[in-house]
């Protein structure tokens, strides 16, 4: 069957059945939340475990566990690679594998994938454990969710959790876990927040066990079964960078550039705007912009949310806005604000994206920059697979931010080398074009013809170069020509999840011609 | 349409594909592209091969009022004569040639390109800019542009051969280059011609950029040839004259044309009196705006 955007949807596939994506806001959920099985506990009951180990067999793990990981040490986790192994050597087989990210530090997750000891994913891949699966090396398809589509799945019970593992940069002896403090400092574990609540067991992993009762953070005492100290849960180098800088390259500049007008223009840059950007080179140039921007109109902002540079602590910092709402942290000014400023405040996964809620931060969004891999003609965007069909990363935020902001705009270069970024379909649909409003290269802005409005205002800007998408197709195709299409086999490798829990893509096996 | 404004000139290397298919986007006046001195020997023929395609392609690569302009190399090395041989059956707009230190030599060029040009058909007359760099460049320029009137549309300065030359350095306030920069603007001025500054190299310090800019501005110069990118609005917004400009000019010249229309002899507005200078500021200025789509609306 085909969805509503015309991608063909298998309604059945290895025994799962599959909703067709039918529009960004029509699926109305029915039922209740998933509940996990209650607990006791009694007055002078021990936490912390000798070991890993220990941990894992209190918590009942066994063959076909499901198991999630939390991605706030970026690539300098220690903690997946501990605990897999450790499972490894346990014996157990076929787990399912639920982390919300992976880095390259996690290449060695590909071993365990080889031995059965995963045998099931559900969560974002990253170069080489993606080229791995790409390649046709998982049984199973992987789920790819959004980080709101993801809490979703977890609270609505389509994910359940049987073991969360969370590498908490500071655990008290009684499970309070603070995140803001201690060797591997990361900033807000908004990611970990939902896994936490709904696993059925939850074990937090520190290297900085310090006594009860420490400041609650984001994650409580209250939901955390089993406490294991190691030496070290990860890299500090690896954890976040020193400062994100913003680019020196001037296409980059340039496409900054313009999105700051687009901002400027759209009619959103006043008092009380909100705004989310990514740590992408063009989207930091164009905060950076903004910045100016706003300090020399003199306008204060109401928050910036998502993940937190310092580049938006920054402009907290001048008065440009009144609160940062973080899920994550991207670096070392992030991590100290969030330690020092209460108007730095955490949110969790689903505070900040969950469509099945009362209500997410996202849908207080003004403005959004976001990056992509491709973008078609109908101005849906593709951020999960290159151009050769590999499903390389992952949704993040994106479908989230998109359907919630009241202007998406896509900011990227024009060409990947000789790679064309506007295409007639896209390889694989991540974020509906109906939730995108604007796209922002180095040689142009498109406008989406269902905003008429933004186009009649940025129509009368001497300063940005509007032109249709299919404008900015042609000239693509002009200088560079139309890559080959892909052919692929019939085995999907990928399962592309809208937020709401229906399915936007399939990513399928591309034939390996040299075979 | 080249628009015949040369505010910015923006250095590309002619070995870099992406640097040249991307150079349209910042907004150059002028895109240089260089066969010289960023070019090693073993790349020479690929770097002219790239320029060529580059210029052959570009209605798709850059917007049609960008001048292309070749820095080929001098005539005495080997790649001279065949940088000119190749580049010019494209049909550049204008060719930007190196260490020009006589007439003689200015003249030998041009009829090169003279006889390029008619061998290849080329329909629209190519123009060149004479870069000074040397001592005895700059003590023949007036000779030099005298005799090269034919195409010469331009002067610039090399700077780094030509402190060199004068056995010095470059300073940030560059008054080792005062005299050759006033000499050159002098000899420009009184032929006609565009006076283009030398590049500034430090990329990274903008502000230092926009000083520099301002101040040979007010020596008399029309642009300034860039390294980077990220100079070229910078330079753009130096010698892009300001909306006040623009309306303040609109109305001398409306001022002048009511005069005339009425047989004044004087031209006075708000109690003063316009001089011919003033006017032929005036009318360069909103020439300008013009070229730059200031009055696309009313038009």
């Amino acid at each position: 069957m085909k969805n509503i955007i015309g991608r063909e949807i298998p309604a059945e596939y290895q025994g799962m059945k599959f909703k067709p994506f039918s529009g960004a806001f029509e699926f109305v959920p029915k039922g209740s939340k998933y509940s996990p099985a209650l607990k006791v506990s009694k007055p002078g009951d021990k936490k912390v475990r000798k070991n890993l180990r220990e941990a894992l067999i209190a918590a009942g793990i066994k063959d076909g566990s499901s198991i999630s990981f939390h991605h706030h040490l970026r690539n300098g986790d220690y903690i997946i690679n501990m605990a897999m192994d450790e499972i490894a050597s346990m014996g157990i087989k076929n787990i399912r594998f639920i982390p919300t990210a992976l880095f390259g530090v996690h290449k060695k997750i590909i071993e365990h994938i080889k031995t059965g000891v995963i045998g099931k994913i559900s969560g974002s891949l990253n170069g080489p454990v993606g080229r791995f699966v790409s390649d046709g090396n998982l049984k199973y398809p992987v789920f790819l969710r959004s980080h709101g589509g993801r809490a979703r799945a977890i609270e609505s019970g389509d994910e359940t959790i049987d073991i969360a593992i969370i590498a908490a940069p500071t655990c008290d002896e009684f499970g309070t876990i603070l995140s803001s403090v201690g060797q591997s400092a990361c900033g807000p574990l908004g990611y970990a927040v939902t896994d936490s609540q709904y696993a059925r067991q939850v074990i937090a992993v520190t290297d900085n066990l310090v006594p009860f009762p420490a400041k609650k953070e984001l994650i409580s005492y209250n939901h955390i079964d089993h406490i294991v100290v190691v030496d070290k849960i990860g890299n500090p180098g690896g954890i976040v960078s020193g400062t994100t800088v913003v680019t020196r390259d001037t296409l980059r500049l340039k496409i900054g550039h313009y999105a700051s007008k687009v901002i400027e223009h759209s009619g959103l840059l006043i008092d009380d705007v909100s705004f989310q950007t990514g740590a992408g080179g063009a989207s930091l140039a164009a905060a950076e912009f903004v910045k100016n921007i706003m300090l020399e109109k003199k306008i204060t902002g109401s928050f910036a949310s998502g993940g937190i540079t310092g580049l938006l602590v920054d402009m907290y910092n001048k008065g440009l806005f009144k609160k940062l709402l973080d899920v994550q942290s991207f670096d070392l000014e992030a991590v100290a604000s969030y330690r020092d400023n209460p108007d730095h405040i955490g949110i969790s996964a689903s505070e900040y994206a969950n469509p099945h809620t009362s209500g997410c931060i996202v849908n207080q969004l003004d403005c959004v920059l976001l990056g992509a891999t491709e973008v078609d003609l109908n101005f849906n965007v593709n951020v999960n697979t290159e151009v050769d069909g590999a499903l390389l990363h992952g949704i993040g935020g994106h479908q989230d931010t998109a359907a919630g902001a009241k202007m998406t705009v896509i900011v990227a270069p024009q060409f990947r080398g000789n790679i064309p970024l506007v295409v007639d379909d896209v390889t694989t649909v991540t974020t509906p074009g109906e939730t995108v409003d604007v796209l922002v290269t180095e040689r142009g802005v498109a406008v989406n013809p269902r905003r008429g409005d933004l186009l009649e205002r940025f129509k009368k800007c001497r300063d940005l170069p509007v032109k249709s998408i299919e404008e900015i197709r042609e000239e693509s195709i002009k200088l560079v020509g139309k890559p080959e299409p892909i052919e692929y086999e019939d085995d999907i490798i990928g399962i592309i999840e809208y937020r709401d829990g229906s399915i936007i893509d399939v990513v399928r096996k591309v034939i390996d011609k040299k075979k | 349409m080249m628009n015949n404004i040369r505010r910015s000139l923006l250095y590309v290397p002619g070995n870099q594909p992406a640097i040249i298919n991307s150079a349209g986007i910042y907004g150059a006046d002028v895109i240089v592209f260089d066969l010289e001195d960023s070019i090693s020997i073993d790349e020479k023929d690929s770097a002219r091969s790239l320029v060529k395609n580059a210029i052959i392609n570009r209605n798709n690569l850059y917007k049609s009022n960008v001048e292309l302009m070749v820095r080929v190399n001098h005539l005495s090395t080997p790649f001279g004569a065949e940088d000119l041989e190749e580049i010019i059956s494209v049909s550049p707009d204008s060719i930007r040639i190196p260490k020009v230190e006589s007439a003689e030599e200015l003249i030998k060029v041009h009829e090169i390109i003279g006889k390029l040009e008619k061998k290849f058909q080329i329909k629209t007359r190519i123009t060149t800019v004479a870069i000074i760099e040397t001592l005895l460049g700059l003590h023949n320029i007036e000779e030099i542009v005298k005799k090269g009137l034919d195409r010469l549309t331009g002067l610039t300065l090399g700077a780094e051969d030509f402190t060199r030359d004068l056995g010095t350095e470059r300073s940030i306030g560059g008054e080792e280059l005062l005299f050759a920069r006033e000499k050159l603007v002098f000899i420009a001025k009184l032929y006609n011609i565009d006076a283009i500054d030398t590049v500034f190299s430090n990329v990274f310090d903008l502000d230092a950029l926009k000083t520099e800019t301002q101040f040979i501005k007010k020596l008399g110069f029309t642009g300034k040839s860039a390294i980077h990118p990220s100079q070229v609005s910078e330079i753009n917004s130096v010698f892009t004259p300001t909306a006040a400009e623009i309306e303040n000019s609109v109305e001398i010249l409306q001022a002048a044309a009511e005069a005339k229309e009425k047989g004044l002899g004087v031209i006075a507005r708000h109690g003063r009196m316009i001089d011919l200078p003033v006017i032929k500021k005036s009318e360069r200025i909103v020439n300008m705006a013009r070229k730059l789509g200031y009055f696309e609306e009313e038009e």
